[in-house]
């Protein structure tokens, strides 16, 4: 015996709305993520030079230096002798200067003593070559 | 005759998936808020400079190379934070001290060295100069007076 029931064809239907769910959430989640590690650099007046494109490499420290002339490293706050040790610990990982890639950021009003005693001090343990961040933008 | 009952169309009202709708505009309005708190921080590292250190800050370079020092120190006139210094020459401006830089021969590199009472600013902006006119070897020197 056929009922009328039976005779309503239910067409098939695929719940979109779990799947979008999960989607947006991976989507935010990445991009959250990828902000949020380079917010993890404490916010610096950098000097405004087109410079080059930061590369990127295994080994790589930054050091900030604030305009008061204290020193942080990846963007931990430290007196200059523990980071003076640090790097040379990184130095000795890296397996030498020309493996380190060392990023100074340096607050643009900082006087440039506060540098030159960091750029010494580097040359001092070993470091090379180091960068001077820069943004974009010339003043 | 057809007794048979009519089969009734069934009328399926159209439903909007809100929910669906509801969550991701919940999820953009989410990251909009939370992105443009930190989209400041975004380009910080998009450009560096490079320098090489040279230990102690003393001029051991050859005769040949002290043309070839660029020396950053404060300005005397007023309005002037910093100036250029090649040689004997006095410049005042970046544009000026890019063009002189390009005349200079690049294979042995520029050396760039900066009063420490000028902000690091005009080192950047020292450095900057040499890339632009050209130069890949640029050493920066410490110095202490």
């Amino acid at each position: 015996m056929q009922t009328r029931h039976d005779n309503q064809v239910e067409e098939p239907q695929f719940d979109l709305t779990p799947m979008i769910d999960v989607v947006m959430l991976l989507i935010v989640f990445f991009m959250l993520t990828a902000q949020f590690a380079q917010s993890l650099l404490g916010p610096i007046d950098l000097p405004k030079e087109a410079g080059d494109s930061a590369g990127s490499r295994d080994s790589m420290v930054t050091i900030d230096l604030l305009a008061n002339g204290d020193l942080k490293l990846d963007s931990e706050p430290m007196p200059r002798d523990r980071l003076l040790q640090l790097i040379s610990l990184d130095l000795r990982r890296a397996g030498g200067s020309a493996d380190l890639e060392v990023i100074v950021r340096a607050d643009r009003a900082a006087p440039a003593a506060h540098l030159n005693a960091l750029a010494g001090e580097l040359a001092t343990l070993g470091v090379r070559h180091w960068k001077l961040a820069t943004t974009g933008g010339q003043q | 005759m057809n007794f048979r009952p009519r089969r009734l169309r069934v009328t399926r009202i159209p439903r909007l998936p809100l929910v669906a709708l509801i969550d991701v505009v919940l999820f953009l309005l989410m990251y909009f808020m939370l992105a443009t708190d930190f989209s400041g921080e975004a380009s910080a590292l998009a450009s560096t400079l490079k320098a090489e250190s040279r230990p102690g800050g003393s001029m051991s370079a050859s005769a040949s190379l002290v043309s070839q020092i660029v020396s950053v120190e404060p300005g005397s006139q007023p309005g002037t934070e910093w100036v250029y210094r090649l040689g004997d020459r006095r410049i005042q401006s970046r544009t000026e001290l890019v063009q002189v830089l390009k005349s200079l021969p690049k294979e042995s590199g520029l050396v760039v060295k900066v009063a420490p009472t000028v902000p690091v600013a005009a080192a950047a902006a020292a450095l900057q100069a040499a890339k632009d006119a050209g130069f890949s070897k640029v050493s920066y020197v410490p110095s202490r007076s």
